[in-house]
């Protein structure tokens, strides 16, 4: 049996720019001229210190856009090296990034053309030069290692100008051009490396992401066309930026396949902590493929809040561990934790994990569908699922 | 006002854990009392050391504690101490909620009955945890998990893991959801008969406590082996039925449970009936009463404070070699002949204050040679000799002008010279720890020498005798008060003054005084500010009987706060005592409307 891993960190809209002096004007922690000290009021000198203290490393960082806020141009060049420095810290072989609507002039603020900022940027944003292939001419690319295959979308590829007047304004929302996704599919075809963890990463959310008020018009056009092609070539997971809301989910595909997505949130970005309580996050993710299976991944979360710094110990807008790709009936897992408990009542939490690692796979929907079927069976945890309980115990009399 | 908040609560107990409680704790009598096997009552002013007493009855600061009787206390205190702080919003309808449940019933009391439960809920949690870790040293988890499902029975707790930290979690969860609750009531909800029920509002601590107790002794088989000490601490800030129910429970039936109270000097007089009834508990009967202000080892404790800070800073033992002697107070063998330096701050005073030549030829005191030549004359000297410093070093002249009448002129002095050396530092804090170790600590923060200079010693007393009245004139007194308890200091330290310093000569100056019975002669408002006062600490009860509670402050011999007295330039002694409303009618003010105001 093959067995493949990977681990990436994910670093998503980080909306850096100078700040400003009308407080209500800046719209991130990450300043282009913020001070590094205090190190817990800056989002990466203090990822910095966890990354040193813990001993962190990945193999990729992947970044799904909004490195600047509206195409500020420092703000651009301070969000890239911000990340460039943590994929060092990470010793991470690879950064491979994509645009987000804020990276592009469409307002042609700055230019007459919407990509002449992002496009000379240079110092391999979003991908090393190598790999950029068709990137910039055909909206999309493929990575091609050993071990993964990642496809590197751009959703802003049409956002060519604005339009205020028009409903069809193209710089609302994100796109795919049905042509772009039959290429796609192509490639895919012809590279079908079923062995190889396979990811997307795209700025936009490809499908309707409206909770909280969030807004229902700016998801991909024709998102669902490309899902369904990547669900048929299995991927391991689709990663995106833009909503500031974390949130990790199946799509299930025309295939039947239920396609992993990850909403990463804002890594230091503001306006969402008033709109809808949500905070600043970064993760890291573990995928193990085991043969053509699909992967199961492991997550963990790092919550940032201005003057406390980043933390794994609660919930604040998303787990600080979850997982995906176990995807078979929740009550098997019921039976195989009883027949645990039924020997010995109360147990450690990590002694559960050993023997059932596939704990570790659950998306937060059904860790809290796990945690309420424990329940009515007299089963409690001291905390929930994704804080990494100490102990479980049965309550049998 | 930060600045005064945070150089005060720097030596807050309140902050501290046991632990590090038990890191500079100093043994005293209190202390002795406060250990033995009976209800205690330990009253005392803000500051005194009440919290730090209290902590250091629980097992985490007594395994902390370095001293020479630590093993000692470890191994024979007779009980296990449940210690529980005062949290100010159990008094739901004055603090927390006032009018927003008053449409409710008695809503506001389950829920402040429902506050303290938890807290003493919690603090069991944490007692049994301490004797299981530290005094049994049991990891037998089968034992910690019978135990838990006796309390999350107890508790009413649901879908708890039997251990005692998810029990804890289990507590805080309930006070979270009480606390929605309470905001759902008051937004949703017109009547008490519409709230939801629930029965754990029905608990309460005492019984749940006599059902709790003996299971645990029988699981950890340590029946009989200490009793169990209920520590509510600063129930001054407690609502009034939980201060009731706890001083009632001074004569409590239940043989294995004791309650060690902690309060300041003046009780409220709602507890006067309570506490007075036929089984009323009385001290040396089944209630030790410890009162911070007569300890009766003030002194001696308050010399341990200096050694141990001045030795753990600077490694220095002499403490009187450091901070040098006064003159003043101390007793030297030979300190009234001839040549001494008494002799000479005589001589000089006996030729420009014409009040103490006439006192001294009453005495017959030979005014060339001014030294005792009998016992009875020592006893004089020994008792005139700080007012004889005091004056020479205020006094620029008091002579008879034309109108035979004294006249004083006094010496510009800016800085009050006389208030250093160890006898003053054992004394000016009343024996009150955390006003003392600030002083220590910042006299010696700065030296490294063998000695410090007496100009250092006196701007850092003075400078604490500032924040300390800052303090006081920072206290809440309630808006319908309009005078200002920093203006009764101030009439009756300036009265004092006026009694050393003034034209004539006292051998008995008054230093003390006696608030008076009639309301006529002193209001009430006045009262309640002296209440107040004497809780911060800023009064201290003079002759307190040590036998009774107090109630009233009427009648009652107070002092001002010793440490006020470098304000007034008054030398550290308890003199005799003069009415409160003498004290501030004999002075006249700059503004007599003012005086109406008493």
């Amino acid at each position: 049996m093959a067995v493949k891993t990977l681990k990436i960190a994910v670093i998503s809209d980080l909306h850096c720019h100078p700040q400003k002096e009308e407080y209500s004007e800046n719209n991130t922690l990450l300043f282009s001229d913020k001070l590094r000290s205090p190190t817990n009021e800056h989002p990466v000198e203090n990822l910095l210190e966890i990354i040193d203290q813990d001993k962190l490393e990945v193999n990729l960082v992947l970044s799904p856009g909004d490195f600047t806020h509206r195409s500020d141009k420092q703000g651009f060049f301070s969000g890239w090296s911000y990340v460039n420095e943590i994929s060092r810290a990470l010793k991470a072989s690879d950064l491979i990034a994509t645009i987000g609507n804020h990276d592009i002039d469409s307002r042609h603020t700055f230019s007459d053309y919407s990509f002449d900022i992002p496009k000379k940027i240079s110092q391999n944003f979003p991908i090393k030069k190598e790999n950029l292939n068709l990137f910039w001419d055909t909206g999309f690319t493929f990575v091609e290692e050993e071990d993964f295959q990642i496809l590197v979308i751009n959703s802003t590829h049409y956002h060519t100008h604005y339009d205020k007047n028009s409903i069809e304004n193209p710089a609302v929302k994100g796109k795919m051009d049905l042509g772009q996704i039959e290429m796609i599919e192509k490639y895919l075809e012809a590279n079908n490396y079923s062995e190889k963890i396979k990811i997307a990463l795209v700025h936009h959310h490809p499908i309707k992401h409206s909770r909280q008020d969030l807004g229902e018009h700016d998801f991909i056009e024709n998102g669902e066309n490309m899902l369904n092609v990547l669900g048929r070539y299995k991927f391991d997971l689709i990663i995106h930026g833009h909503k500031h809301d974390p949130w990790l989910r199946y799509f299930n595909t025309e295939s039947g396949f239920a396609l992993p997505i990850l909403s990463s949130g804002s890594f230091s970005a503001t306006n969402q902590i008033s709109w809808i309580s949500k905070f600043n996050y970064f993760h890291i993710i573990e995928f193990v493929k085991k043969d053509s299976t699909p992967s199961n991944g492991i997550i963990e979360t790092w919550t940032f809040k201005n003057r406390i710094g980043w933390k794994k110990d609660k919930e604040d807008g998303f787990y600080p561990y979850t997982g995906f790709g176990y995807q078979d009936n929740i009550q098997y897992i019921v039976e195989k934790i009883k027949s645990l408990l039924n020997v010995t009542p109360m147990l450690k939490w990590n002694v559960v994990i050993e023997s059932i690692p596939e704990l570790q796979n659950l998306i937060p929907d059904k860790m809290e569908e796990l945690q309420s079927k424990l329940e009515v069976e007299n089963i409690f945890l001291n905390s929930k699922i994704g804080l990494k309980p100490k102990h479980i115990y049965y309550e049998r009399d | 006002m930060r600045e005064i908040d945070s150089f005060y609560n720097t030596y807050n107990a309140r902050h501290l854990n046991p632990k590090e409680v038990a890191e500079s704790f100093i043994f005293s009598n209190s202390f002795e009392k406060l250990i033995q096997n009976n209800h205690s009552v330990i009253l005392g002013a803000r500051g005194c050391g009440k919290t730090t007493l209290m902590k250091m009855l629980t097992l985490p600061a007594l395994n902390n504690w370095k001293d020479s009787k630590a093993d000692n206390i470890r191994f024979n205190i007779p009980f296990y101490a449940i210690y529980i702080s005062t949290d100010i919003y159990w008094d739901v309808k004055n603090q927390t909620f006032s009018s927003e449940l008053e449409s409710f019933g008695n809503f506001s009391d389950k829920i402040s009955a429902f506050s303290v439960n938890s807290n003493v809920f919690t603090s069991i949690c944490d007692t049994f945890k301490n004797i299981i870790d530290l005094d049994l040293n049991d990891s037998d988890e089968d034992k910690e998990i019978e135990l838990s499902k006796t309390l999350i029975k107890a508790w009413q707790l649901t879908s708890t893991i039997p251990k005692l930290e998810y029990i804890k979690d289990a507590l805080n969860e309930r006070v979270d959801f009480v606390n929605q609750l309470i905001q759902n009531v008051i937004f949703n909800y017109k009547n008490e008969e519409d709230i939801p029920k629930h029965d754990f509002f029905n608990l309460t601590f005492e019984t749940s406590l006599e059902v709790i107790i003996p299971i645990f002794e029988r699981i950890y088989d340590i029946k009989g082996k200490k009793k169990w000490a209920l520590c509510f601490d600063e129930l001054e800030f407690a609502p009034i039925w939980l201060q009731k129910k706890l001083f009632s429970s001074l004569r409590s039936r239940t043989q294995y449970i004791l309650y060690k109270l902690s309060s300041s000097p003046i009780l409220s007089l709602e507890l006067e009936k309570p506490l007075s009834g036929t089984y009323r508990a009385t001290s040396g009967n089944d209630v030790t009463m410890i009162k911070m202000w007569s300890s009766g080892d003030t002194d001696d404790f308050s010399k341990k404070i200096i050694d141990s800070y001045l030795f753990k800073k600077l490694q220095i033992k002499d403490a009187k070699g450091f901070f040098g002697s006064n003159e003043v107070y101390n007793k030297s063998a030979d300190s009234y002949k001839k040549g001494s330096r008494f002799f000479k701050e005589m001589s000089q005073l006996i030729k420009k204050d014409f009040s103490f030549r006439d006192f001294l030829s009453d005495k017959r005191v030979d005014l060339n040679n001014p030294t005792p030549d009998a016992n009875l004359k020592d006893v004089l000297f020994r008792k005139i000799k700080p007012i004889v410093y005091f004056r020479n070093y205020y006094i620029n002249e008091n002579k008879k002008s034309i109108d035979n009448k004294f006249k004083v002129t006094y010496r510009s002095r800016k800085t009050s010279e006389l208030y250093f050396g160890i006898e003053v530092l054992i004394k000016i804090c009343d024996g009150n720890p955390r006003w003392l170790i600030a002083i220590i600590n910042s006299i010696i923060a700065n030296s490294s020498n063998q000695q410090v200079s007496e100009k250092f010693q006196y701007d850092e007393i003075i400078s604490a005798s500032k924040r300390f009245q800052n303090v006081i004139a920072n206290i809440p007194i309630g808006s319908t008060t309009s005078t200002q308890l920093t203006d009764v200091i101030d009439r009756v330290g300036k009265f004092f003054k006026n009694q050393i310093l003034g034209i004539t000569f006292n051998l008995d100056p008054k230093g003390t005084f006696i608030v008076d019975e009639n309301k006529n002669d002193l209001s009430e408002e006045v009262v309640r500010l002296l209440e107040k006062g004497i809780s911060q600490g800023a009064f201290i009860l003079v002759d307190s009987n040590d036998d009774s509670f107090d109630f009233k402050i009427r009648g009652q011999r107070l002092k001002l706060s010793y440490l006020f007295f470098p304000l007034y330039d008054l030398p550290i002694r308890k003199y005799t005592s003069i009415k409160l409303s003498e004290c501030l009618k004999g002075l006249d003010f700059e503004s007599q409307n003012q005086i109406l105001l008493f």
